[in-house]
Formats: C-alpha cells, structure tokens, sequence
C-alpha cells in the first residue's frame, strides 16, 4: 500500500517541550500508513500572543507557513490546538479576504512564496477520522486494555469554532473517545468535558489558570478515570504542571497520556518509543500494565 | 463550592459617569474584520454562562460587550479584564446572534495595544517569538531528549524570516506604541 504523505508543522512548543507527542505521532501514523514529513524552515504560526498584539504579523506568520506546504504540494498536519486553529483562522482570512491575501503576499514576494489557498490545513484528530477510520484503527489494537477507564480531553482550538475548525462536534466531541473504545478501555464522561485547560491563562494570571485546570482535573477524578487523553501540546502540558507544585489543589494526581502515546500502546509499539517514560506523571503501573507488562 | 471571598475580582471600583462614555466607540470597533458581530449582541449573557473564566473570577464575557455597547473606550482598553479572555470559543459556539465575543476581543486588544495597554505578559511572550523564534528556548537537555525518540535534531527556527515578516509588516512599532504609556505612566 502507498503511503498516504502530509506534512508535519511541529510548531514552537512541541518539538522542545514535547517531543514525545511529536515521534509518538510519527510513529503510530507510519504504522497506519500515513507519513508524516517535517515541514523544514518553518516559524512560529504566533498564535494567541501574535494575534493579540497586531492581527497583520500574525497573518503574515500564517501565511509564510501554508505557503511553504503550497511549494511542497502537501496538506499541513498540526498535532497543537493551538497550531492547528491559528493556521485555519488564518488560511480562512486568506480565502475570505483578497485584500488581505494580497497584503500577505507582498509581505511574502521577497522569499519567493505566495499563497494562494492550494492546501489544506488538518489536525491529528482528522487524520484519524477522516483518513484512517476507525476500521483500520481497530484492526491495529493488538494489546488492549482491560477494565481502564479514561477520559478525553480534546482543547478549545482543535474543535472550535466548528465553522472554521471542522472537527469534530464542538458541545459534543467523540473521535478521542471512539478511539479509546476501541483500545479495550472505557470512555469516561465527566463534567466541563469540553471545557478549556486553562493553559492560555498562563500569560495573565497563573493562579487563575491553574485553577481552572485543577477543577478539570477533579471532575475527571470524580468520575473515577485512571488518566486523561490528549490532542493539543499546550493541554498535555497544562493539565500535567496543573497538577505539580505545592500549590496544587487537585485531590489526586492523575497520568495525562497524548492520543498517539496511548492509541501506540495499544498497537504493540514499544512504551520507550513512544517515549511513555518523559511523562511526569506516571501510568505504567496502572494504565499500560494492564495491557501487559511493560518490556 | 467557592466561598464568595475566595473569588477573584476584576470589577472596576468606580461608577460610571457621563464623561467616560464615548458613544462612537462600538462602531469604531465593529469596523475591524472579525468584529462585525458585535452590533448584533442583545446582552442575553449566553457568554458568561459558559465562559470558564467566569465560573471562577468576577469577569463576564457579557460585561465586556456591555461596555462596549455604552462607549466605555478608555475603560475598556485599559482594562486588565480585556486579557483575561482565554479564547476558548465556547461564547462564540454557543452565541445566538453570532456575536463572535472571541473575535471581538481580538479587535479590543489589537485596539488597546495601539493606545499603549498591551498586557505584559503577552508582550513578553511575544518577544521570545522574535528573540527564540518560538515561545519556549531549545536547550541541550531537549537535544538529548529528541536523539534518544529518534527524532531529527532541530534546525534552528527560520528566526531570520520570521524577523524579516515581522518587521515589515510593521510589528516593531506597534510593539513601541505599546510599550509608549508604560514609559510615559
């Protein structure tokens, strides 16, 4: 079979702060056939700080970024919520908004890039939906997880606003939850499933943002989880660091596993590989070790 | 539940007097792409129900675009509450006029930058983008971590280009507007 080919926006944070989550999703994507190509030379898309301060360098950031995918002629895979909104906020202006797109495109012209909209811009959790399917998915597992209970946990920009986005149901998500169903374990409902980590705070007020992750966290506690399942680098860090610190008020700790870490798992891929061991707070012990002891 | 002493307040102290009205300023804003909506907001305070800022501050969504509406301009811009925003999009999913609350205050901060009220914390972030070509430095410890996943070593961001999109598009001044006041104040 001939692999599916797109290109991989790492972004900012992931590749120095979570490089787990970046090989982890190279890896389980090879072994469904899809391979995920770095895009090289790319910058900070500049989401929400960007953004925030002056909406033209922040389209002019987005903009350098599709372009480059136009040259390579592939789609853009972004595994950070954050990443993945900007870069379709952005490329939705661009298709939208010609004078926009030409302001850009002057701003580009010195290195040789224009945009003109040829690529799509996808998030992990498309590529499982939409590309792969939950057939293919099924038919991967071969060490499933007994009696685990998890919950998911999919980040504000990755499923809103659907208008742009196009993921997933914004009030009612299901692709981390499908997919943890089908690893043997049970998809936990609880409370504020939808709602943000708090992570986009951090900027503000920290105390504030922490709070709202640990009220996340004791929800998912409440509903008797064993862990939590990720989509979005900047929620994977958040809702681990909501729980360090002696500051925390979480009533428990509670493991925050990425989507590709925990589906991999599943697959037989090796808990060194999928690089299981930087995760600070721990599941050997509970989650995988149900799925047999880890080599 | 939270005891009401242990909840954070953002609320101003002063009442509003007819001097601080600016009764143009909703159009000035409504005028700037994204912000469109806010015309069309009744105040039904959809917003603030599902806001998760407000489930544990003070701070409403609905206030905001309350403010707005009446021409509170200089309030607004120079008001902290403006950044407390964690633009979770669950008011913009959820708003029945299409208010785009997120949106607009996008347009608010870019707006009060330009007076000279950006939050320091986003300037700050903003300016290890220009200085590390993203938010968080690589450090040799990272460079580790990668060899032992396997991963390729990473290049250095295009740190160049983002400087060169950055300055032309004329950041470098807006980020001296914004930093004018604090300097002035």
């Amino acid at each position: 079979m001939r692999m599916k080919e797109i290109l991989l926006y790492r972004g900012c944070t992931t590749p120095v702060r979570l490089s787990e989550y970046e090989s982890s999703t190279k890896i389980v994507l090879k072994e469904l056939g899809v391979d995920a190509i770095d895009l090289v030379n790319a910058n900070c898309c500049g989401a929400q700080f960007v953004e925030s301060l002056y909406p033209r360098a922040h389209a002019a950031l987005g903009g350098r970024i599709l372009a480059l995918a136009e040259q390579e002629e592939k789609d853009i895979l972004a595994i950070c919520g954050a990443c993945s909104g900007s870069l379709k906020h952005i490329k939705h202006l661009l298709d939208s908004d010609e004078s926009i797109r030409k302001e850009v495109n002057g701003l580009l012209a010195h290195e040789g890039l224009k945009y003109t909209g040829k690529v799509e811009v996808k998030h992990l959790l498309q590529i499982f939906n939409e590309d792969i399917g939950y057939r293919a998915l099924e038919k991967a597992i071969v060490r499933p997880y007994q009696e685990v209970r998890m919950a998911a946990h999919y980040g504000c920009h990755v499923t809103r606003p659907f208008e742009i986005v196009k993921v997933d149901d914004p009030e009612n998500p299901t692709i981390i939850d499908r997919i943890i169903q089908l690893t043997g374990a049970t998809a936990v409902q609880y409370t504020s499933k939808t709602q943000c980590c708090g992570g986009p705070l951090l900027a503000m007020d920290e105390e504030l943002a922490t709070k709202i992750g640990a009220g996340k966290i004791n929800n998912v506690i409440r509903a008797g989880a064993h862990g939590i399942v990720t989509a979005c680098a900047f929620c994977q860090i958040q809702l681990t660091q909501t729980q360090l610190g002696s500051e925390s008020t979480v009533i428990n700790r509670i493991p925050i596993i990425t989507l590709p870490q925990f589906l991999g798992y599943a697959m037989g891929l090796d808990y060194n590989d999928l690089g299981l061991y930087l995760n600070p707070i721990s599941a050997r012990h509970t989650v995988f070790r149900t799925a047999g002891e880890v080599a | 539940m939270e005891r009401a002493e242990d909840i954070k307040s953002y609320k101003p102290d002063q009442p509003i007097q007819d001097s601080d009205v600016q009764s143009g300023f909703k159009y000035e804003v409504a005028e700037h792409v994204g912000a469109e909506g806010l015309m069309r907001c009744l105040k039904c305070g959809a917003c603030s129900g599902g806001c998760p800022v407000a489930a544990v501050t003070d701070y409403r969504p609905r206030k905001v675009l309350g403010d707005v509406l009446l021409g509170l301009k200089d309030q607004v811009l120079s008001s902290d509450t403006l950044w407390l925003c964690a633009a979770c999009f669950t008011c913009e999913e959820r708003c029945i006029q299409e208010v785009n609350f997120t949106d607009v205050v996008t347009v608010l901060r870019n707006m009060a930058v330009r007076e000279g009220f950006a939050a320091e914390g986003y300037m700050e972030m903003a300016k290890r983008v220009i200085q590390f070509g993203r938010v968080s430095p690589l450090t040799r410890q990272v460079e580790r971590m990668r060899e032992n996943l396997n991963l390729p070593p990473l290049q250095e961001p295009a740190i160049e280009e983002l400087r060169a999109i950055m300055e032309s598009a004329g950041f470098p001044e807006i980020m001296e507007a914004a930093t004018r006041r604090s300097k002035t104040v």
